[in-house]
C-alpha cells in the first residue's frame, strides 16, 4: 500500500512528504488536497486530516512542474479538463483560473487547489464476479458512488478474465487510469492478453479497436458522455461485449440519468454489479 | 642560419594564428548549422510526439552532432532534476567547453533553452520559430562575412609574421 502512496507523494517537496509519511494513518491515505493558503490535508477513510504545512504558491508550482515534467504542451488536453494523470495511474485534480483564447480553454493559471487521488491495484477484488461474468458471457456494467473502488474492480476483472480465461480484451484507457501506460508499458497488471489504447476518446477508441484488434471484450472506465454511449450501442451490434463502470448510487439512480437510458433501452448490458461504499459487490441481472 | 630559421618559425607561427582564427570561425558556422538542424528536429518532435521536454531533448541529443549531443543531454538532465530553467541552460553551456558560438547566437540559444517547456504548443512553436530565425540570421551573417574575413585573418597573420621578420633581420 505504501508503494502507491510513495509514488503519489513524489510530487511533493521532501519536508511535506516526510510530514505526511510520519502520520500513523499514512498507509491508508486515499487522497491529498492542497488549497492555496490552507493546510495540506490527506483523506483517510473519507475524513480529511490537516497537516501543519501551508499550501503556498511555490509549493503548488513545484507540484505542477513535477507533474507536467515542465512540459505543459504535452498535457494541455488533460490540463484543460482539470486533471493530470501521473505515473502510476494517480490522478491530480487541478483548480485555478481558466485562460480562454478564441473561445477555447487554453490553459489554467493561478492554481488555487490541487488534489492527488492515490490509485491502488488490489488483486482479488473481482474474485467473486469473474466466474459469473464468464458464465453469463454478457456485457457487465459496474456502478457505485465515487471512491468505492469501481476502477480497481474493473482493473482486476480485466486481469482475471485475461489470465484465467484467456479472453482477448481491449481497453480504451481515455484518462490512463486503468493501465496507466508509460512509454507503452502498463503500470498496472491488466493480464497477458489485454490491448490498451491510451489517451484516446472512448467513442473514437471503440471504433478503432473494433476495426483493428477484433476484441472479445472492450473495457471502459466511467461512461459519462452521450457519444460514448452511442458508440457502445453501435459496437454491441457487432458482437463485442463490454466491461464498463459508471457513477450511480443504485440501479434507480442509473435509470434516472438520461445518458444511461439508451444503454438500458438497447439492452447493451445484461449484468449489473453494484458496489457500495463498504466495497460490497451486489450482482443484479437486467431482464432480457 | 639561425636567424633564417627563427624568421621562418615566426612566419609560420603568425600564419598559424591566422589559420586558427579562421578554423574557429568555420567551426562557428558548422555548429550553427548543426544547431539549426537540431532545433528543426526538436520542433518536429514537439508537434508530432508531444513528449515531455526532457524526453524530446534526449531524443534530439541522440540524433545531434557534437557538441550539441552533449548540450541537449545535459539540458535534459537539468530540466528533469527540476533546476530552474535559466540555471539549467547556463549549466548546460558550461558543461560543453567545445561550444563555440558568436554572441548573438549564444544569447538566442540561452533564451530558447530558458523558454522551452513554459508554454502550450502554440507558444512552444513560436519560441522555436523565433529562435530558429535568430540562429539563421547569425548564420547568414557569418556566411556573408566568411570570405573576406578568412582572407583577412590569414593575410593579417602572414603580414604580422613578415613584419616581425623584417624587424628581426
Amino acid at each position: 500500500m505504501m508503494k502507491y502512496l510513495l509514488e503519489a507523494l513524489a510530487y511533493l517537496p521532501e519536508p511535506v512528504k516526510t510530514c505526511i509519511l510520519r502520520h500513523p494513518q499514512a498507509k491508508h491515505v486515499e487522497e491529498l488536497r492542497l488549497r492555496r493558503g490552507q493546510p495540506v490535508t490527506c483523506t483517510v477513510r473519507g475524513v480529511e486530516i490537516p497537516f501543519p504545512v501551508q499550501a503556498g504558491e511555490e509549493l503548488m508550482q513545484v507540484m505542477i512542474d513535477r507533474a507536467t515534467e515542465r512540459s505543459p504542451h504535452a498535457v494541455m488536453n488533460m490540463l484543460c479538463e482539470g486533471y493530470l494523470i501521473l505515473p502510476g495511474g494517480h490522478r491530480m485534480g487541478i483548480c485555478g483560473t481558466g485562460v480562454y483564447r478564441e473561445g477555447k480553454l487554453r490553459t489554467m493559471r493561478d492554481i488555487s487547489s490541487l488534489s492527488i487521488r492515490v490509485a491502488r491495484e488490489i488483486h482479488g477484488v473481482a474474485d467473486g464476479a469473474v466466474g459469473e461474468v464468464m458464465t453469463r458471457g454478457s456485457s457487465v456494467l459496474c456502478i457505485g458512488p465515487p471512491g468505492c473502488g469501481k476502477t480497481t474492480f474493473l482493473r482486476d476483472l480485466i486481469r482475471q478474465l485475461g489470465s484465467l480465461y484467456h479472453q482477448r480484451i481491449a481497453v480504451v484507457d481515455e484518462r490512463r487510469e486503468l493501465g496507466a501506460c508509460i512509454g507503452g508499458v502498463p503500470q498496472f497488471d491488466l493480464g497477458p492478453s489485454t490491448d490498451i489504447l491510451s489517451s484516446v476518446g472512448k467513442a473514437e477508441g471503440i471504433e478503432m479497436l473494433l476495426r483493428s484488434m477484433s476484441p472479445q471484450w472492450i473495457a471502459l472506465d466511467e461512461i459519462t458522455a452521450m457519444r460514448d454511449v452511442r458508440a457502445m450501442v453501435q459496437a454491441s451490434y457487432c458482437g463485442v461485449r463490454f466491461l464498463a463502470t459508471a457513477h450511480a448510487e443504485s440501479f434507480e439512480d442509473l435509470k434516472a440519468r438520461p445518458v444511461y437510458q439508451s444503454l438500458l433501452r438497447e439492452k447493451v448490458f445484461r449484468l449489473l454489479l453494484c458496489l457500495n461504499r463498504e466495497k460490497e459487490l451486489l450482482p443484479m441481472e437486467l431482464s432480457a | 642560419m639561425i636567424r633564417v630559421l627563427g624568421a621562418v618559425m615566426v612566419l609560420l607561427g603568425a600564419t598559424w594564428i591566422g589559420i586558427r582564427k579562421t578554423l574557429c570561425y568555420l567551426s562557428q558556422i558548422s555548429q550553427l548549422k548543426a544547431l539549426s538542424t537540431s532545433m528543426e528536429m526538436l520542433q518536429c518532435e514537439l508537434n508530432y510526439t508531444m513528449y515531455s521536454v526532457p524526453k524530446i531533448l534526449d531524443l534530439i541529443s541522440e540524433r545531434s552532432k557534437a557538441p550539441w549531443d552533449q548540450y541537449f543531454s545535459q539540458l535534459s538532465g537539468e530540466i528533469g532534476k527540476g533546476t530552474p530553467r535559466e540555471l539549467a541552460a547556463r549549466r548546460s553551456l558550461e558543461a560543453c567547453p567545445k561550444l563555440n558560438l558568436p554572441g548573438d547566437a549564444l544569447l538566442a540559444l540561452l533564451e530558447f533553452s530558458t523558454a522551452l517547456g513554459s508554454y502550450d504548443l502554440d507558444g512552444e512553436n513560436r519560441i522555436c520559430k523565433l529562435s530558429s530565425l535568430r540562429v539563421s540570421q547569425s548564420l547568414e551573417r557569418l556566411e556573408r562575412e566568411k570570405g573576406p574575413l578568412v582572407k583577412s585573418y590569414i593575410a593579417l597573420g602572414a603580414s604580422t609574421g613578415i613584419a616581425l621578420i623584417i624587424l628581426m633581420l
